[in-house]
């Protein structure tokens, strides 16, 4: 059932079993596991079906250059039913087993949970993302017909991104009218996580919409689903019992933010460049998109003691300029009949560059195709995990949004160890490619200088955000624990990569969405074992509306 | 900082340096034990490299920035000395094992930013010498 929260009587209570926050890839997942069980779901979406300008202004930062240069928070983040998955490009691929080691050489790294105990989630996840076989090594070159390179599994391992091409608003958007135990909100923000007076347990929520409609949800147990930013954002500004903020004692929330670092780390040349590309590039057959990269093996990780990374042949920045770009985007947007965020500045781009959208265009209709190769080179980029630190974090500013939220900023760089892994990574890939005989890799200038302003001007970044409540068995070191509910208010749990202790290489959404299935599982048996609600209160399964 | 082009370390190394090495493999073991063979080597060499003068740029290159390119070099050729001279086969398979060796192992030099085998960089330095 999708209800527009501005239509709601004003004062509104309503009652659920389950209230999650957030109707993104997360949010919507773990409603949908909950749609088979007789548990009420409250789910609460800041924005509507459409994108609005005036909602994404919530997401606005104050200032995104605290540290290290960041993109706008507000264009990180799509505030809409769907979230981000209305723009993602749908690249997937899961941890990997040594993300979720303590590894001595990384400060803070381990999982309370290990990768084996993820796998039937993973399998579940990768339906929900309609991704088809959960293969991502090389065996998948042979789905296409294309050789496989016999890189030295010592050195490097070749794994795949998987794309899914699930836009989860639009996907799912009609299982969740037709549901009757889930309820969908619109334009429904929540302003205040009102705990009780010990801070152990949600009371209620608060509810409010940008044009003054106000309501409570009161609710057995609550899901923080709203993304890495805003989930310590909500946490942070709840503090009327807890003066640092819900679930804050040990000055944790926020902190530990990370991000994929995404750089151009070498550049490959080739005498048969056409021919290497028809595997290192995107390969497409029927529902089948993929991507060749090359991940620095776990022996040389524990060996050279860098993070997980992984490198592929990336040809975008040189065959995109912006307007082809926003082309493509525009383009995209319309096929899944939405308005497309900051039109005016992509058609701007657009009528910039004329030319090579026309080219690119002529190209596709000539060839089938925009893309064409630099004369016998190709950037090596590499994506990699980033080390956590909790002096990377967002906090709270004075300046308030438009609801009374204060709005937040977000202090961030990367360290020695996140540069290091990098400069590994591409002298592994540059070593086993001239071995094989596929290229020769010439690495990126910065690192070869000393000072660090190729290193942080060439910084790309993937607009993951991870790490703001982070998971641990041991509340000092840790917001949520392996459950992922926070260890002092006990019916408040987060499905979201802000979970995550380790970032791994791999981009989030398939473990983001594999940690909500768990987390479906975990509240269905912990709410049926459970005579009295997890808030102290027995309101049993309820769904009513109280005006 | 001068860096070497593209161009010149693909007509350097990328085309020739193999055929470099073989031939320098070839020409070493052909003159063994002969003195005064160095300016025939030479020529033999220049005659051999598809473009010998990049490959030469491509072991100065080398030279200059590091100190022991010199007995490095004089090692590779010693290496390749001691090799069967009636077996020039076995010449290119001990330097394509050496290669793949150094690849294998991490042996590797960087220079201008290009990422060679040890066995390439000493080969390129080597045909600067003579």
């Amino acid at each position: 059932m999708l209800i527009d929260f501005r239509a709601v009587p004003a004062d509104t209570r309503i009652e659920a079993d389950v209230c999650v926050i957030g109707a993104g890839a997360a949010g919507i997942t773990l409603a949908l596991e909950l749609h088979a069980s007789n548990l009420e779901v409250c789910l609460l979406e800041s924005g509507g079906v459409q994108f609005s300008p005036e909602t994404q202004d919530l997401a606005r930062g104050v200032s995104f250059q605290v540290g290290w240069p960041y993109q706008k928070l507000e264009a990180t983040r799509i505030r809409t039913f769907g979230g981000t998955t209305t723009v993602w490009d749908g690249a997937c691929v899961p941890c990997t087993g040594i993300d979720f080691e303590k590894r001595d050489w990384v400060p803070h790294s381990g999982w309370p949970i290990t990768r084996a105990s993820l796998d039937p989630y993973y399998t579940r996840a990768e339906a929900v993302c309609e991704l088809g076989a959960g293969e991502y090594g090389a065996e998948l070159w042979g789905r296409f017909g294309q050789p496989s390179d016999a890189f030295d599994r010592d050195k490097l391992d070749v794994r795949f991104w998987r794309y899914s091409p699930t836009r989860f608003g639009a996907r799912y958007g009609d299982e969740i009218r037709r549901s009757k135990n889930i309820r969908l909100y619109l334009f429904a923000n929540v302003t205040h996580l009102r705990a009780n007076e010990a801070g152990s347990a949600i009371d209620e929520i608060e509810v409010e919409t940008l044009d003054g409609n106000r309501g409570t949800v009161a609710a057995r147990a609550y899901v923080l689903a709203t993304g890495g930013i805003e989930n310590a954002r909500l946490l942070l500004n709840a503090s009327d019992v807890e003066p640092a903020g819900l679930g804050n004692r040990h000055d944790l929330v926020g902190r530990y933010f990370m991000e994929h670092s995404y750089y151009q780390s070498g550049f490959l040349v080739s005498e048969d460049l056409e021919r290497l590309m028809q595997r290192y590039d995107h390969m497409q057959r029927g529902p089948l998109h993929v991507l060749a990269g090359v991940r620095l093996a776990d022996s040389v990780q524990r060996r050279e003691r860098t993070l997980d990374c992984c490198s592929l042949l990336d040809d975008r920045f040189h065959r995109d300029n912006p307007g082809v770009i926003a082309t493509r985007r525009i383009l995209q947007d319309i096929r899944y009949g939405q308005m497309s965020p900051e039109l005016g500045n992509k058609i701007y781009d657009i009528l910039s560059n004329l030319d090579a959208v026309l080219m690119a265009g002529i190209g596709a209709a000539v060839h089938g195709d925009s893309r064409h190769y630099e004369e016998k080179g190709v950037p090596v980029f590499t994506q990699a995990e980033q080390a956590p630190n909790p002096s990377n974090r967002v906090f709270l500013e004075p300046e308030r949004d438009p609801l009374g939220l204060q709005r937040v900023s977000l202090d961030w760089r990367l360290g020695e160890l996140d540069r290091r892994t990098i400069e590994v990574a591409v002298k592994q890939v540059g070593s086993e490619f001239a071995r094989l005989g596929l290229g020769r890799v010439r690495i990126a200038d910065w690192t070869l200088e000393a000072d660090d302003s190729g290193w942080r001007s060439g910084l790309h970044w993937g607009h993951h955000h991870m790490g703001t409540t982070r998971m641990s068995d041991d509340p000092k070191t840790g917001v949520v624990n392996a459950d992922c509910r926070m260890h002092s208010v006990h019916n408040l749990y987060v499905a979201s990569s802000s979970v995550f202790p380790t970032g791994g290489y791999a981009n989030p959404t398939l473990t983001i969405v594999a940690l909500a299935i768990r987390l479906a599982d975990h509240l269905r048996s912990e709410l049926a074992s459970r005579a009295v609600d997890l808030s102290g209160s027995d309101r049993g399964s309820a769904g009513a509306l109280r005006g | 900082m001068h860096t070497m082009p593209r161009r010149v370390f693909l007509r350097g190394v990328v085309r020739v340096l193999v055929c470099t090495g073989l031939a320098a493999a070839c020409g070493l073991a052909r003159l063994r034990g002969r003195g005064g063979a160095v300016s025939e080597l030479k020529g033999r060499l220049s005659r051999m490299f598809s473009d010998p003068e990049q490959a030469r740029a491509v072991g100065m290159a080398y030279l200059a920035r590091n100190p022991e390119g010199r007995r490095q070099a004089s090692a590779l050729a010693a290496a390749l000395a001691a090799a069967d001279p009636d077996r020039p086969d076995e010449l290119c398979a001990l330097l394509r094992r050496r290669r793949e060796g150094d690849f294998r192992a991490d042996r590797i030099v960087v220079l201008d930013g290009w990422i060679l085998s040890a066995t390439e960089a000493h080969s390129c330095a080597l045909v600067s010498l003579l």
